[in-house]
């Protein structure tokens, strides 16, 4: 119980870094808190005590209490994906930081409203 | 034959930018060739469709064990086969005007290996029947495009794609937490799967909100429009018409509309909702168009509001405006693509963007102004182009389904939308030149595209005879209205 509020908690430490931070790096790091947070969510609940690996041995035996492997499949394509994107926000982050000579959001401000 | 057209533009993503590491010259032509190929590849698959109905693929050939799936599916049913061969059209001709418009040489090959993923991702989302890999395409689609957007890498560009990214990221995380909600209620992925087991209520509108936040991010819809305008307005202009055309329409509206209507069932609640946001996208982009002087972040502020159409169509719920709605989908794609490339061919040749700065370009360039009267007539709703239709439409459903105030509203809009685009086209197209005085027409390779796109508009308008219709809204009432229950098609 205890972990998914620790899951509630990075997401809304994330939300608020968001919602409330001027920096780039900040908020590069508040997304990915929010999206660790999600995955932390999917592995804990994907977990099983005692679980075994779902392996059917070729005498049909099988075990009962297994862990998904789905979940586990899933959580690593998406960290994949979450990898990419913080990379372009980072790179992102260098370009900005090459023109404008300023990390804060309030400072970029090129474009119309 | 559907995995083709996933893996083609996938192959061909990789061709060339191996190509383009020695040689400057066969990566155009490969990726054209891709284009061209994908796309009359698409045509087949829709007449194959129509002959034989729904097709289901197994990808890697595993069969179902005691009817539950273990394969990824790939889905071929009236929705797809709608769609496929208007996204592979449209990145034909934004190909086609890229070759000359794009005048980064170095850059190109770049740019042609992330136009040739977003086709792959695009093409993906649109065939797969496993959620989990819908994810997936949707976030390699978006990855492709944040880059894109920042091609120029300047100031605006830069700042744009940093919105878009966060707020795409945000999107797709409530996407993720969606499916993860809907994958431990009923333990698979699979989309027909899911559709036939019965889900708590109380999780199905969980899992509806979440899709809604995270595909109306994707789909710019009102209150969650924030990123479009600058990211349309900033893009290349070809990346901008697929952008408009066919991205947003895909992650967002197709994704939603799949998963809303025939895997979660929808709900009065969630067509009300879906009412509701799209008046207030439809009237609140439009005025906001009204005074914008920037050409192409006049046309994003449209696509928001006729993006709002369709959400209407789809909120109210009737067969009659589900095809209204998707009839708007498809001219929408095309004449909003063929404005974009239109504002890439003048901003091409003279230099701006700026309204007040152009004119009289009537003269200068008499084929961009020939389409251009195509595309303005087409969005702002005057009869006999596709916009027209679809609008009617969509106004007698709304009649039919008691929505008089919608009616109304979408009355009204349109003649907003007329209002601001003959602003347009007495400003940029007819007047006096001003400061402009070298501009010329563009390239053939620019304005082909333009009339193909322009051809389509006049050609779409058909699907309204009743023939035409009448066989269209069967489909769509097979595919789309069946709800939950076409799950049964795809898993006997």
């Amino acid at each position: 119980m205890l972990i998914y509020f620790l899951s509630i908690l990075l997401f809304l430490v994330g939300m608020y870094g968001i919602l409330t931070k001027r920096n780039i790096i900040k908020t590069i790091i508040s997304v990915t808190l929010i999206e660790y947070s999600i995955f932390l969510l999917f592995i804990v609940k994907g977990y099983q005590k005692d679980g075994l690996p779902p392996i059917i041995t070729p005498d049909g035996q099988f075990n009962i209490i297994f862990v998904d492997p789905l979940v586990q499949a899933m959580v690593i394509t998406a960290i994949v994906i979450g990898f990419a994107t913080t990379l372009i926000l980072l790179s992102f982050a260098v370009r900005i930081y090459k023109k404008f000579q300023t990390l804060d959001l309030e400072e970029l401000k090129t474009l119309k409203e | 034959m559907l995995a083709l057209l996933i893996a083609i533009p996938l192959f061909s993503a990789i061709l060339v930018s191996l190509i383009g590491l020695f040689s400057r010259r066969f990566f155009e032509p490969l990726a054209i060739l891709t284009s061209f190929l994908t796309t009359m590849l698409s045509l087949f698959t829709m007449g194959k469709f129509l002959q034989q109905g729904i097709l289901v693929y197994r990808l890697g050939g595993w069969q179902d064990i005691g009817g539950i799936p273990v394969a990824i599916f790939l889905v071929l049913d009236g929705l797809s086969a709608f769609l496929l061969p208007l996204i592979n059209l449209i990145f034909f001709c934004s190909i086609l005007f890229s070759v000359r418009y794009i005048t980064e040489v170095n850059q190109k090959p770049k740019y042609y290996t992330m136009l040739l993923l977003i086709l792959n991702g695009l093409n993906g989302v649109v065939l797969t029947g496993d959620i989990f890999n819908l994810f997936i395409f949707l976030e390699l689609a978006a990855i492709s495009s944040y880059s894109l957007l920042a091609f120029k890498l300047g100031k605006e560009e830069l700042e744009a794609s940093f919105k878009y990214l966060i707020f795409g990221r945000i999107g797709s995380a409530f996407i993720l937490l969606g499916i993860i909600f809907l994958y431990f209620s009923t333990g698979t992925l699979n989309m027909a799967d899911i559709a036939r087991q019965s889900i708590p209520p109380a999780i199905t509108s969980k899992v509806a909100v979440l899709f809604l936040l995270g595909f109306g991010i994707e789909a710019g819809l009102f209150p969650l429009h924030m990123w479009l305008p600058d990211a349309h307005q900033n893009a290349p202009a070809p990346i901008s018409a697929i952008f408009s055309g066919i991205l947003i329409k895909i992650l967002g509206l197709y994704s939603m509309i799949r998963l809303f209507y025939n895997v979660l069932g929808v709900t009065d609640t969630a067509s009300n909702l879906l009412l509701i946001i799209g008046n207030l996208s439809m009237f609140f982009a439009v005025m906001v168009a009204l005074y914008q002087w920037d050409f192409k972040r006049l046309l994003a502020y449209h696509t928001i509001s006729q993006v709002g159409y369709i959400v209407v169509g789809l909120g109210l719920n009737t067969p009659l405006s589900i095809f209204g709605g998707l009839f708007h989908l498809l001219n929408h794609s095309l004449f909003k693509s063929l404005l974009f490339l239109n504002s890439g061919a003048i901003e091409h040749s003279t230099g701006t963007r700026d309204l007040r700065k152009l004119g009289n370009l009537r003269e200068s360039m008499p084929f961009t102004y020939l389409t251009n009267l195509v595309g303005s007539f087409s969005i702002s709703g005057i009869p006999p182009f596709n916009g027209f239709w679809s609008k009617l439409v969509i106004i007698i459903a709304a009649l039919q389904a008691g929505e008089t105030l919608t009616a109304l509203n979408a009355t009204l809009v349109s003649i907003l939308t007329l209002a601001s685009f003959l602003k347009v086209l007495k400003y940029a197209f007819w007047g006096e030149s001003g400061e402009l005085k070298n501009s010329r027409e563009v390239f053939p390779s620019m304005y082909t595209p333009m009339f193909i796109l322009a051809l389509l508009c006049l050609l779409s308008s058909l699907l309204i005879f009743d023939g035409l219709r009448s066989s269209v809204m069967v489909i769509l009432e097979e595919t789309i209205l069946i709800g939950k229950a076409w799950a049964l098609k795809i898993l006997p």
